[in-house]
Formats: structure tokens, sequence, C-alpha cells
């Protein structure tokens, strides 16, 4: 170490679930190198993303003053403002449209931008929330459709310890890509070792990911929003071969039987057969039953769909049907099993930690009645109601407003923690909502492709530069200690939020600096709050968590929270929704934008939207080190490429009727033929035309939610022609 | 660093000469230094008017080509704003210089300026930036609170600084010439290193022709007063 340098370890909080430790060295104010956690095992790494933050912070495009939009909304052409009339702007606009149009005309988008406990999401939900209310989302755009499903089946969402793969003898990784999006510091690390101990992978896939070449014995291709019904079929093959496991139905599920005629054919006369599946999926009729057997007569095996396929039309039907198949094998609460969930430990490993701030209650939600096709359960409270608008149709909402159905006109945007434009459907629609609005205002580190729309920019820190602690999708919490200084005149979203507050009149916003919050949320989690902060890390590396041990274990003193206090394979909470295309037993329903759909006679190909190695959504796009690795480029088949003309390199066009993207063709064999893939994320880049260069996959994709609330970014219909 | 020789620059003999000229150079980094540090406001026109009588304050044919054609591009500017610009033509100043100077866009913009930015793999707060603290703590002078000292503003404004002590020091001490080679070490080893790509990215992105014609004036100055400083020291 050079002489004056310190080192800390610091935990990250992208929302790809990680929170892994960096080592940070600092001399004199500045960080002047950043490695990893060097500690000991097992030991939190990080992957090439965090690796190269340093060109985050201080990257010459960091917004650190707060800037003023001057000419058009759009042109990305701002003036330098003081912190004070940044502020005071947008609250004499969020007063002025609350008093000219009620609250509900503010609408406040947000996502995962900021993992932290103490500045994150919440900050600013409250200001609002003290204000006189807002406009909020709903429907997690990770997962909202598995959420649905959970809810339904399970009565809360859980998911699978990595570290307990090992003990499974077989793991379907259907979708999941661990070696790219982590989601669970060590993810692919465990999925490896399980390996070499001698479990066997098999991964369902349009795609071999890198995931499949670390780990698959097999890999079977399939066409995406298809995956609901293989496993139906596969469940085909199991009730008539009589592979299941009818003490566990029996013990612990709820309505089996009518999952079983709708099966067999007794609903519709159509018997699910793997020949049925094989004409929607392409998956060989064989292929189908091997893996059913397979999966029925290997114990304990474990299911773990990935929420990919779940982003898609009618995607709840997936998770509802891959949970009925866990319940028809009895892998659910068992070690080396699954209950049909991924691998992920986000929300579900329950730790003590102390109260957070309270967001104060949203009076817009308060007079708000329930949505008829909300599931009635605790969680679904608030993204329940009228008044919150489903992330696939904001943008549709804030165009129509009353006149289209919605709960109200739409006429301001803040945002904070999301790159909105970039990552929801359908691109072109979103500029020309922003453009109706009469205010925009959004709290950044870059001026992104939506930071561009903003009237009002605020500067947000990174977390370097303020403390704070993180708890990612594994079995470990992070601290985050400040190590240098805010940049320019960049803040922590507490800072901001309580600065906002005050100019809006609220005095009872906040009682407690930073460190009180942290030591009030964290010390209770921890062994040693101290040393917590000294060490920057606390592991939990006790026995593996299995999901719902409990309710498997001791089904009498553990009901799940369900109607029948059992798995309802039956739903009887979708049942009392009464919504044909939500059916209350996991069924196949035809996708929008399916190779049957009559619009795949002028856009052929199915794109899929998926993450990418050099990013964590939207994240680090700007980064040299990181650009330097992949071009964001379309991924095509040879098949598709050449009867095209397309060689690899070539610039292509990728467009339907929603719009049109222009980057490099990757043509390759890792995808299977019908199907392209241009990994989300890629900032959107308009030229002179409205064509995107940037790659901005949400161009393409189309803003309409699936009944049960998942954001069908896997279901589209695109062409691609040499450009 | 190449230097364009336009012709040896000759030399100040009197005391009094070159405190006075110290003086006049100080104030021409410190226009430099205001027009870059924030954006043009109503009181522009009275910033940039000494300008006009540059050319005697300074040693005969001293003013490379180059600081002429910018000094010329802006007088062409201002005669457009008469003797007072409008608020039209501010605002589009204003937002200029947020485009051409706080590095908005990675890939459109150009990048803000900073050292560092321009010689340290395109980072704030690189080991350019560690080198000019050191240089500015020689002097006891500290940065600005939370900028990075190395913005072309604060550069230009430290070489202000060193001029002035330089014109103090031909008067009182008996000599600037440890003045002097520090200037023509910071010149050196710092600005003369970034400015001209600096200034060319300025250039080919203005949109209003004052900042090109600034680009030119900056560029031209540098390596005018490295020559003067270069007869000074020659004496």
């Amino acid at each position: 170490m050079a002489s004056g340098e310190k080192a800390y370890y610091i935990g990250t909080d992208m929302n790809c679930g990680g929170a892994c430790l960096l080592k940070v060295y600092v001399r004199d104010g500045v960080i002047t190198r950043m490695e990893t956690d060097d500690g000991e095992e097992p030991q939190l790494r990080n992957c090439l993303r965090c690796r190269a933050y340093r060109q985050r912070v201080y990257a010459p495009d960091r917004l650190l003053y707060p800037m003023k939009r001057v000419g058009e909304r759009g042109e990305g052409k701002f003036e330098r403002i003081s912190w004070d009339e940044a502020l005071e702007t947008v609250a004499s606009e969020y007063k002025r449209v609350k008093e000219t149009y009620g609250p509900a005309a503010v609408v406040y988008l947000t996502n995962g931008g900021d993992m932290g406990q103490v500045h994150n999401t919440r900050t600013i939900v409250r200001v609002f929330s003290l204000a006189g209310g807002c406009t909020l989302m709903w429907g997690i755009a990770s997962n909202e459709g598995w959420m649905f499903a959970c809810q339904a089946t399970y009565g809360y969402p859980a998911g699978v310890d990595h570290r307990d793969v090992i003990n499974s003898k077989l793991a379907i990784l259907w979708g999941q890509n661990p070696a790219v999006i982590i989601d669970g510091c060590g993810s692919s690390f465990a999925l490896a070792k399980a390996k070499e101990a001698g479990t066997k992978f098999i991964v369902v896939d349009p795609r071999y990911t890198d995931t499949a070449a670390l780990v698959a014995d097999r890999w079977i291709p399939i066409r995406p929003a298809t995956d609901t019904a293989a496993l139906i079929a596969m469940a085909y093959v199991i009730i008539t071969e009589d592979l299941h496991d009818k003490r566990f139905l029996d013990t612990y599920t709820f309505g089996f039987d009518r999952f079983q005629g709708y099966v067999l054919g007794e609903e519709d006369g159509v018997p699910k057969t793997p020949a049925w599946a094989e004409g929607i999926t392409s998956i060989p009729a064989q292929t189908i039953a091997e893996l059913a057997r397979e999966y029925a007569t290997t114990k304990p095996a474990a299911l773990l769909p990935s929420k990919a396929p779940g982003r898609t039309a009618y995607g709840e039907q997936f998770h509802r049907a891959a949970f009925t198949l866990a319940a028809m094998t009895g892998n659910i609460g068992i070690h080396g099993g699954s209950p049909g969930c991924e691998i992920t430990q986000r929300g579900t490993t329950p730790l003590p930690m102390g109260s957070a701030m309270k967001t104060g209650g949203n009076p817009v939600d308060a007079g708000s009645p329930r949505r008829r096709d909300a599931l009635p359960t605790a969680i679904s409270k608030g993204p329940g109601l009228v008044a919150r608008l489903h992330n696939s149709e904001v943008m549709d909402a804030i165009l129509k407003g009353k006149a289209g159905g919605y709960h109200s006109d739409y006429k301001m945007v803040y945002t904070a923690n999301v790159n909105y434009l970039n990552q929801y459907p359908n691109v072109n629609k979103a500029v020309r909502a922003l453009q109706s609005l009469e205010f925009i205002a959004i709290q950044e580190q870059f001026i992104t492709s939506t930071a561009k729309f903003a009237d009002i920019l605020l500067p947000t820190c990174t977390f370097f530069e303020r403390s704070d602690a993180v708890w990612g999708a594994g079995p470990h919490l992070a601290y985050q200690r400040k190590v240098i200084e805010p940049l320019g005149e960049s803040r922590s979203h507490l800072d901001i939020c309580m600065a906002l507050a005050k100019k809006l009149g609220i005095d009872n916003y906040n009682d407690k600096p930073e460190e009180e919050w942290l030591e009030q949320i964290m010390a209770p989690a921890v062994t040693d709050y101290e040393r917590f902060k000294e060490t920057g890390v606390e592991k939990f590396y006790s026995e593996p968590s299995v999901p719902f041990k409990n309710e498997i274990a001791d089904p009498a003193n553990y009901p799940f929270p369900t109607p029948s206090g059992k798995i309802e394979i039956y739903s009887q909470q979708i049942a009392a929704i009464e919504t044909p295309l939500l059916p209350a037993i996991p069924k196949y329903i035809e996708p929008w934008e399916s190779v049957n759909d009559p619009l795949a006679e002028k856009y052929p190909l199915q794109l899929i939207t998926t993450h990418f190695k050099r990013r964590a959504h939207t994240q680090f796009d700007n980064i040299p080190w990181l650009r330097e690795l992949e071009l964001q480029a379309v991924k095509l088949n040879p098949q598709d490429a050449e009867p095209r003309g397309i060689k690899g390199g070539d610039l292509v066009r990728v467009f339907n009727d929603r719009g049109e993207i222009v980057i490099p063709a990757e043509v390759t064999q890792r995808i299977i033929p019908g199907v392209v893939d241009v990994p989300q994320g890629a900032w959107y880049d308009p030229d002179e035309r409205g064509v995107d260069r940037g790659g901005c996959a949400n161009v393409l994709t189309k803003d309409k939610r699936s009944p049960g609330g998942a954001m069908p970014s896997n279901s589209g219909l695109v062409q691609v022609e040499k450009a | 660093m190449v230097r364009t020789r336009e012709g040896k620059v000759p030399p100040v003999a009197t005391l009094q000469g070159r405190s006075e000229l110290a003086g006049s150079r100080a104030r021409i980094y410190r226009t430099l230094s205001i027009t870059y540090a924030r954006p043009a406001d109503e009181h522009l026109v009275e910033l940039l008017r000494p300008w006009g009588t540059l050319e005697t304050e300074l040693p005969q044919g001293a003013l490379p080509e180059i600081m002429k054609r910018g000094l010329r591009k802006i007088w062409i500017w201002l005669e457009r704003c008469g003797s007072q610009p409008s608020e039209e033509l501010l605002t589009a100043l204003v937002a200029e210089f947020t485009w051409l100077f706080r590095g908005l866009n990675r890939f459109h913009s150009p990048p803000p300026p900073y050292e560092s930015v321009y010689l340290d793999e395109g980072l704030v707060y690189g080991a350019s930036t560690e080198r000019v603290i050191q240089r500015y703590r020689r002097f006891r002078l500290k940065g600005q609170n939370n900028e990075p000292p190395d913005h072309i503003a604060l550069e230009l404004d430290f070489m202000r600084f060193l001029c002035e002590r330089e014109a103090l020091a031909w008067q009182t001490e008996g000599g600037g010439q440890d003045l002097l080679k520090e200037e023509d070490a910071f010149l050196s080893e710092h600005l003369a290193r970034w400015a001209p790509a600096f200034c060319e990215n300025i250039r080919m992105s203005d949109t209003t022709g004052f900042y090109d014609g600034l680009a030119d004036v900056t560029e031209g100055w540098i390596c005018c007063d490295q020559m003067i400083i270069e007869g000074l020291t020659e004496l």
C-alpha cells in the first residue's frame, strides 16, 4: 500500500442483488484504486461492474450541480443554478400542480437504482406523502408476475439459497443466468461447486448462456414466452405416468384435481401432451417427456425458474405452473429442493433489522379504491389500489389521463433511482408522454436518457460520498462507509429530501441524522455494530436456508398464509377476481406477439431483452472500461443472419411498429433461430430522424401489462435488416 | 509540446517595464479565468473591453496569429451585441457554456475542462490533479470546496496569481526570476500540455462563435506567454 493510503471495505448497492464487498483505497480524500474482498472465505467478490466503479465516481460526465433546462425539453441544454433555486422551483411546481389538478396529478417514478437502507426511494415517497400525496407506481419490473404467483399460491414470496444447490441431485436452471446477473454474491460460484460435487444441471433457455457454459450438462433451447406450455406438458407426463407425489399433494396442496383435469384435456378437449407443447415451444416432445421423468424421479431436484420467462405476456402463469410442478414432485421445504422459485434470497431471509424511515401514508393512496384484479393480500395492499399506475401503463396514463379511464390526469413527474424512459416499454411513446407534461424534476448522477427531459436536475452523490448499509440477495449485510466528500454540489438522497421537505413547508420530515438511522436499523441485525462498521460486513454462514421449511415440517402449526392454509394450485383468491385471463389454475395462454400472431408476417423474429454483463440495467453503460468488453449488439442465429445478408459486425436495423434501433449485429449459434436478443439497459440515443443509435431495447417493446402485473419485456416481435 | 516560433519576442529591459508587463499578463489571465469559471453575464462587454488594446500592452510582435484570429472572432461577436448583449444572446451563451464546459454527455458534448480528464484516462481527481494540488500548496493556496483544482479556470487563475506576485517582485524584492521559473514550469508541465486539445474541442463544438474565438485566444495566449517568459529569462 502506498504511503498515506487507507483501505476500507464497502458494500455495493446495485439492484443486481450482489451487495458485494469492494476494498477501496483512499489517500488525501481521493479514491486511488479499488479491489475486492480479500478476507475470510466465503469471499464476497465483486464482478467487473463494481470493479470499474472508480471510473464512475470520477466520471467526467457526472452530474455535479443542480441544473435548469434552457431550450426545448429533451434537447439536453441546461444551465447551472443553485440548490436553493432548484428546490424552490420543484416545491412551487408541486404546490401549483397539486392545487390546480390535485395531488394525484404528480407522479413519482422510481426503481432500484440505489438499494441502501437509509438513502433509498422511501425518502422521496415520504416527502410527497407529507406534502399532500402523489401517484405511485405498482408492479415490480423484475418480477411482478412471480410476486403475483407467490401470493396466490404460497401466500408469500420465497427464494432458493444458492448454498443449498449443492444438495440437489438435479438442478434445472430455467432461464436463470447467475453468471451474468449475480442476484446473490457468489451464486454462480455456488453452482460451480455444486457441479463439482455431482449435481446435474439442465439449462432451459433460448440462449446458451454463460451459466450454461459454466455448469450445464444439457441445454434445452426453447422459444421465448412458451415456457408455461413446456411445464404443463411436463405435468401431463408426470400425471399419466403416475410419477407425482400423491402424499405430498394430499397433505399440502389445494385444488390439484382441477389442474389435473385441465392438463388431461377434460376441460377444453385438448390434452396437454408433449406433442402439443412441441408445436408451441419447439422443444421435441421426446425431450419434454425425458425432462419430466428425470425431474419427477430424481430426489431431491431443484426446479429454478428465473424471473425472465415470467416477464412475458401471461408470465404469471409460468410461475404458477412451476410451483405446481414443484408440489407434484414433493420438492418443497427440503434441502436440495426448490418450491419452483429461482436462486435468490432477497426479501426471503428474515433479518431483525430495526425500523427504517416510514413513508408517512400517501393521501392519494388513502383515497383510492382497490383494483378489481388485485389479489387481496397484505403485500398487494398498496399496489392493489386503483390510484397506482402499473409500470407499463404510466406513459399511456400520462397521455390519456381520465379520458383514457385512468384515475387522474397527470401533469408532473419526479424521478429518482431510475432511468425510466429507458427501461420501460415503448420509448417513443414515453418521449411523447414526457413532452406533454407541465413539469419534470429528476434526481440523478448522470444526465441519462431520461434526465435529458428534465426541467430541473438534482445531483445525487455516489455511495462512497455518504454512509448507508445494504442487504443484497445473499446471506450477508454490508456497511457503506462514507470515504470521500460529495463531489461538486452533489448530495445524498436524505439531504436532498430534507431540503426539499423544508421548501414544501414540512416540519416533521426527519429528526435523525444519517448515522442515527443506520444504528437504529442495523444494530439489531448484527452481532456487533461497531465491528460491523469497521469491517464493513456481517456474514451469515450457518445452514443454507430452505424456503417453506416450517410449513412442510409442521403444517398444523405453520399453515401457508392462503385461504385454505395450503399450497393453492387452484387459487381461491384468483378465482374471486373472475377474469378469464387470470385462471384460477395455471394455464397456458397464447401470448400476444408470439409466432402465431398475424403480426409475425411483418415482424417474424421474437425479441428477448436480456441482462447484459457489463451493465447493471442502465448503470455503467457510460463507463469506458466496461464498454471495451462487448459492443451493444443484437444477437442472432446464422440461420436468420444469412438470408438477410448479415455478417457479424454489420450495422443492422431492428424495428417494428413501435420504433427502430440501429446497432451492430453479433451472429452466434448461442441463440436459437427465430429469436433475437437486444440486451436491455443501453442508453436511448436518438439521431435527427428519431432512430435510436444507442440500442435501447425498449424502443421495441410493447407497453401492455400482463393481467397479473408482469412486465412483458420478453414478449415482442421485430424484423432485422442490414442498415 | 511544440512551440511555434513566430519571431523572437524582444526582451523588456527595465524592472518597471517588466513589472508592468507582468501586470498586463496577470489581467489577461484573469479575464480568461473568469470566462471559463462561469457563464457570461451582462458585464461581458466591459470584461473584454481591455482586449481591444492588448497589442499595445505586450512586447512588439508578441501576439501570435492564432490569438489575433481569436480576438477578431470575439470582436465580430461583440459587434453583434452592441453596447449591451441582449437577453436572448446571453441565454444562448449560458446554454452553450453549460454544454461546452459541464461535460453533460460523454458521447456528444466535449469533456469538462479538467487537466486530469485530458491527461489521466478521462477521469477527474487523477494523478495530474494531485500534482497541481502540490504546486498550489507551495504558495499556500487551496482549491475551492469540492471543485477539482485542475479546472481550466483555476489553473488560469493560478497563473494570474503568479504574475501578480511577479509584478510586485520586480518592484520590491529586486527580481521576479524565481516566479518566472515557476510560471514557466506550470505552463510547460500543466496548462500547455492539455490546453491545445481542450481548445480544439471547443472550436469543434461551439455554435455561438464566441467560444470559438475564446479558444483561439486561450491557446494563442498560452503559447505567447511561454515565449514572453523565455524572452524575459534570457536576459
